[in-house]
C-alpha cells in the first residue's frame, strides 16, 4: 500500500489525473447540456438574439467536446495505471529507487 | 604492443595467410591467440590492435574486419549525444501535440464564429469550407493531440522511473 502511494507521487501521474478529471467533468457537462436542450425544444425558436446565438454555440461546443473529453478521461486513467505499474516495477527491481 | 612479433616480420606466405584468417574470424578467444603468434602476442590477453596486425603482415590484414574496442569516454559521449537527441525529438513531439490541440479548437471556433452560423441565407464557399474543416477536421486534430500528450506523459514517467532505478543501482 505504501509502495503504491509512493508510486502515485509523480508529476506525470498528477498531470494525467488532472487530464482525466477535466475529461470526466467536460463529458458530464456536455451530456447534461444535451439532455437539457432535448427537454427544452422551444429554446431556439423565435427571433435570433445574441443570447440565442450563444445558446447555439454552446450546443455546438457540447457536441464537439464529448469525443475529445472522453478520450482524455480514458487516456488519463490508462496512463496512470501504466505509470504506477512501471514505477512499482522499478521499485521492485531497484529497491532504493526514488518514489 | 605496437612492435611486430619477431618471427612475423619476414614476408612468409604461410604466416600471412594465417594472420589474414585470424583477422577475419571474429571474435577470437584470448587464449587462442597465443598459439598462432610469437611471444609478443602471447603475453597479452588483449586483442591485437591495428598496429600489431599491420606490422605483423604487410597488406595481409582485412582492415574492414578489425574492430577497435570503444573506450569509456566514447560511450559516455555517445550516450550524452543520444540523450540530447531524444530530448529534442520529445520536445518536437510535445510541440506538435499541443499545436494539434490548439489548431483543432481554433478551427472549430472559427467555423462556429462564421457569419452564416445563424443559418440565415446561403453561406459562401469559404464559409462552407471553414465549417467542413471545423466539423470534420477539428475533432480528430484535438483527439490526436490529446493522445500525444497522454503518450508523452506516460513515456516521460517511465523514463524517470528507469533513471531512478539506474541511480539506485549505482548507489
Amino acid at each position: 500500500m505504501g509502495d503504491t502511494l509512493g508510486a502515485l507521487a509523480d508529476r506525470a501521474v498528477a498531470a494525467l489525473a488532472v487530464l482525466g478529471v477535466l475529461g470526466v467533468a467536460t463529458v458530464a457537462w456536455a451530456l447534461q447540456w444535451q439532455a437539457g436542450s432535448a427537454l427544452e425544444e422551444a429554446r431556439f425558436s423565435g427571433e435570433l438574439t445574441a443570447e440565442n446565438l450563444w445558446m447555439l454555440r454552446l450546443e455546438a461546443i457540447s457536441t464537439f467536446v464529448v469525443g475529445p473529453a472522453t478520450l482524455a478521461a480514458i487516456g488519463g486513467c490508462l496512463g496512470i495505471l501504466i505509470l504506477v505499474a512501471a514505477r512499482l516495477r522499478a521499485l521492485h527491481h531497484h529497491p532504493g529507487a526514488d518514489r | 604492443m605496437s612492435e611486430p612479433a619477431p618471427e612475423a616480420s619476414p614476408a612468409q606466405p604461410q604466416q600471412g595467410a594465417a594472420l589474414e584468417a585470424r583477422a577475419t574470424a571474429r571474435p577470437a578467444p584470448a587464449g587462442a591467440e597465443s598459439s598462432a603468434h610469437g611471444p609478443a602476442a602471447s603475453e597479452s590477453s588483449e586483442p591485437a590492435t591495428i598496429g600489431d596486425l599491420l606490422g605483423a603482415a604487410d597488406g595481409a590484414v582485412d582492415l574492414a574486419n578489425v574492430e577497435t574496442p570503444p573506450g569509456p569516454h566514447t560511450t559516455d559521449r555517445r550516450h550524452e549525444r543520444n540523450e540530447e537527441l531524444a530530448r529534442l525529438w520529445m520536445g518536437t513531439a510535445w510541440a506538435v501535440a499541443i499545436a494539434c490541440i490548439v489548431v483543432g479548437f481554433g478551427l472549430f471556433w472559427a467555423a462556429n464564429d462564421s457569419v452564416s452560423y445563424d443559418y440565415v441565407g446561403i453561406p459562401s464557399a469559404e464559409e462552407q469550407l471553414l465549417q467542413a474543416l471545423g466539423w470534420w477536421l477539428a475533432p480528430p486534430l484535438v483527439e490526436g493531440g490529446i493522445i500525444g500528450v497522454v503518450s508523452m506523459l506516460v513515456i516521460g514517467g517511465i523514463r524517470r522511473a528507469q533513471r531512478s532505478g539506474r541511480r539506485a543501482d549505482r548507489g
